[in-house]
């Protein structure tokens, strides 16, 4: 089983994603009364997004260096 | 049977008695059991002896330990040898004294006639070459600052050059401010090597003034066996000097010498005064007029003895090889004053420790060196015959003399005539003529005249002196020629140059040896320009070296001027290859000139100057840069919050729609005007070929016609007007921008 199938990595990729567009649409149903408000979640959904990448790009390292 | 005889006769052989006492406790017997009672007896002497308290101090006077027949026979061993050894060279101090005689200082140089009137004049061959020598060797051994360079064996550690600092700091002091009479020692070395060619300098620690002493031994006073070729290997050698009965007695109560059954009164010495002395004392103009001077002649020698009580052993067996010690001896009362230990207690093969180097001008056959009175003494009697002669010639032809008639009627009788003067006289011109018969004597010969020539030449020759080192050389020569002729014409001088440097490094390395042994283990502070210093016993070990500072290869300052010169010329032509600032360094030190790194400090603060210029320089365009990439991060973010500000516009704006979708053409317009794009690919309203009577202002309340009026509108509910379904709004024409990374 690779590492990406792993149900932990699983379980944190999907949560993340959930709060992605949960925090989405929360934002296109003009949730965000102010801008200061609308910016700060922008930034969670550009922070969660980081976070995805780094789990992957972690994966593939790891396992990259677990061939060599 | 003969042999048996011999042993019954003889003493126990003690090596076989202590074999023997070995196997008895082998085999659980006391010495008594094994032993009969004649070995029993040497046994027993041995193992006392054995068992005798030693003095604590390893160079304590061992005098007192001894019995006084041991030292009778010692005090007259000494004596005996240094009376062989003084007729061993009785030839060496006759040529010696003829030497001094030759240097023509004194009025009984021979050469030429002896008659009343003769000329008494001393060529100055061997005096010039002596003189020469001296000047030269001086400034080259003894620099102003000192003559002791150390150097670090081994690595370079930084803990390791500051204890080398610290030796060459304090061994140049020592040199120039804390040893008694070292320079004045020095300078007499230097003329006596010249003179004679060998002479001695002893260094020792002094236990009246408490400091190491260094002192020249003249050749004279050194006494060595005719045997020896050098000290290393020399069975004994003896220095005799005379101390003054007040020091005697000074070491007598401090305990350095042990108090002797009898000290004659020194007025009534019977010294037996050295040829070579009574020569030096006529050059001197003096001469000994009774025997007041209140001092004991005492002969320090230094020898191999198997002293009884005191013999070397080896895992308790001894071993009959004979010691080191020093033995000094009151010649005059012929008892023994101190026996001291001449090994360092460290060490395990008991090596003789030389305290006296000996320096030399040209290896002679045997021990002692050839000076320039070997070399150039039979020369210098030889200029001074011929000059004497050719002066004594002139004289003759000058002031002629001859016969005279009795017929001739002269006023004044025999008076001579002054000069200018004219005598009356009674006679006519021929009958003056007739009365006088000039002896024929000639004017000074022209070949003994070449002769002189020649002989001052080749003395000059010999001695390596030539015009460059005199001031006569040409000034425009270049300087790789002024440089050949030095070294060419100073090679004799620097063949003598290395051997004293040899006989330095040796002296340097006795006075680092006695540092080492003497500094007390807490430090001995001493004070210098380059502020208060201390010095350690431990600073003198292996890992420096002590050696002179003088160079071998440099026989003159003008060889070493003419090197730096070469240098500049080099610097000057290939600066990239060859540093200027050393370069003048090595100038300034070549010309002698004190406290050079002070003139060179100028330049490395100019260094230090420029460098600090280009840090700032650096450090500002760093700050240029960190401005620039500030302003481009401050651009981006406001490009950025722009964009961000446009999108939520764009979601309120959303929300209007949402709730009123009549404005949606018009909101669809203005996102197109604004830059918004489509990306389902929905078309948008075509504001070209839309009527623009249509694209009304919305006066809606909270419609927000530019950021400025969302900013200066009323604040959102804390809980929005929620939209039908954000769907609802899409599928109306209003697109929001979308993040990919959503999907």
């Amino acid at each position: 089983m690779s590492l990406q199938d792993d149900p932990l990595i699983q379980e944190i990729k999907s949560r993340l994603n959930e709060e992605i567009k949960r925090t989405s649409d929360w934002i296109a149903n003009g949730s965000a009364s102010t801008f200061e408000e609308y910016k700060k979640q922008c930034g969670k959904i550009i922070g969660f997004n980081a976070a995805i990448v780094v789990i992957d790009e972690a994966i593939e390292n790891f396992t990259k260096d677990d061939d060599d | 049977m003969e042999q048996e005889a011999e042993y019954n006769l003889g003493e126990p052989d003690i090596d076989f008695i202590l074999q023997a006492v070995s196997t008895a406790k082998a085999q659980g017997l006391t010495p008594e059991q094994m032993l009969d009672p004649a070995e029993l007896a040497v046994y027993q002497g041995f193992i006392k002896k054995n068992d005798r308290q030693e003095p604590n101090e390893h160079y304590a006077n061992l005098v007192d330990m001894l019995d006084d027949t041991v030292l009778d026979r010692l005090a007259g061993d000494v004596i005996n040898w240094v009376r062989w050894d003084e007729e061993s060279r009785r030839d060496w101090s006759q040529r010696e004294s003829e030497g001094i005689r030759a240097l023509g200082v004194s009025d009984k140089v021979s050469g030429g006639a002896d008659f009343e009137g003769s000329s008494k004049v001393v060529h100055p061959l061997l005096a010039e070459a002596i003189i020469q020598f001296h000047a030269r060797a001086m400034a080259e051994l003894w620099p102003p600052e000192g003559p002791v360079k150390s150097i670090v064996l081994g690595d370079k550690t930084p803990e390791r050059l500051a204890q080398a600092e610290r030796v060459q700091d304090y061994m140049n002091y020592l040199y120039t401010e804390d040893m008694p009479g070292a320079f004045e020692e020095e300078d007499k070395l230097l003329f006596r090597i010249g003179l004679s060619g060998s002479c001695f300098k002893k260094v020792y620690y002094d236990p009246i003034v408490k400091k190491l002493c260094s002192r020249l031994i003249e050749p004279a006073d050194f006494i060595v066996p005719f045997s020896a070729t050098d000290l290393e290997t020399a069975p004994r050698y003896t220095h005799r000097y005379r101390e003054m009965h007040n020091t005697v007695m000074k070491k007598i109560a401090n305990g350095y010498y042990t108090k002797p059954r009898k000290l004659s009164d020194p007025n009534n010495e019977t010294y037996e005064y050295p040829e070579v002395k009574d020569e030096i004392d006529h050059t001197e103009g003096r001469q000994r007029v009774g025997m007041d001077d209140q001092r004991h002649t005492l002969l320090e020698t230094y020898v191999d003895l198997d002293l009884p009580g005191f013999e070397d052993k080896k895992e308790g067996r001894l071993t009959g090889v004979a010691l080191p010690y020093i033995v000094t001896v009151n010649r005059d009362d012929q008892e023994v004053l101190r026996i001291q230990r001449n090994w360092k207690p460290t060490d395990e093969n008991k090596n003789s420790k030389v305290c006296v180097s000996h320096y030399g001008f040209m290896p002679g056959l045997g021990f002692y060196y050839y000076g320039l009175l070997h070399l150039i003494g039979g020369l210098a009697t030889s200029a001074t015959g011929s000059i004497r002669a050719l002066l004594d010639s002139a004289m003759f032809y000058n002031m002629q003399g001859g016969y005279k008639s009795r017929d001739a009627r002269i006023k004044g009788g025999d008076a001579p005539i002054a000069p200018g003067e004219w005598r009356e006289v009674d006679s006519s011109f021929e009958e003056l003529k007739k009365a006088f018969f000039p002896l024929p004597y000639k004017e000074p010969s022209e070949v003994l005249f070449k002769l002189l020539g020649y002989l001052d030449e080749r003395g000059q020759k010999l001695i390596g002196t030539t015009d460059v080192m005199t001031g006569d050389a040409n000034p425009n020569a270049p300087v790789g020629t002024t440089l050949a002729l030095i070294e060419q014409g100073g090679k004799n001088f620097s063949a003598v140059l290395r051997r004293l440097h040899t006989a330095h490094r040796n002296e340097f390395r006795i006075v680092a040896r006695l540092n080492s042994e003497y500094i007390p283990e807490e430090g001995y502070p001493y004070y210098i320009s380059k502020g208060n210093k201390n010095i350690f016993p431990a600073d003198f070990d292996d890992r420096i070296d002590v050696i002179p500072v003088s160079d071998p290869n440099i026989i003159s300052n003008s060889q070493r001027i003419v090197q730096a010169q070469a240098v500049m010329d080099l610097a000057e032509k290939h600066p990239d290859k060859v540093d200027i600032t050393e370069a003048i360094k090595m100038m300034l030190q070549a010309i002698r000139i004190p406290n050079y790194e002070e003139l060179t400090k100028v330049n490395e603060q100019l260094a230090q100057l420029q460098q600090k210029a280009q840090m700032l320089d650096i450090q500002i365009k760093e700050a240029e840069l960190s401005k620039i990439n500030a302003e481009k991060e401050k651009t981006d973010a406001e490009k950025t919050e722009s964009v961000l500000r446009g999108m939520f516009t764009a979601t309120q704006t959303a929300n209007l729609v949402a709730t009123n979708p009549l404005i949606a053409p018009m909101s669809d317009s203005l996102f197109k005007s604004a830059g918004g794009k489509d990306y389902n690919g929905l078309p948008l309203i075509d504001m070209t070929q839309a009527n623009p009577m249509q694209l009304k202002q919305n006066t809606s309340p909270g419609f927000p016609a530019n950021p400025e009026q969302i900013n200066n509108a009323q604040p959102a509910p804390e809980q929005p007007l929620e939209p039908i379904s954000p769907e609802q709004g899409a599928n109306a024409g209003i697109e929001t921008q979308r993040n990919e990374t959503l999907q």
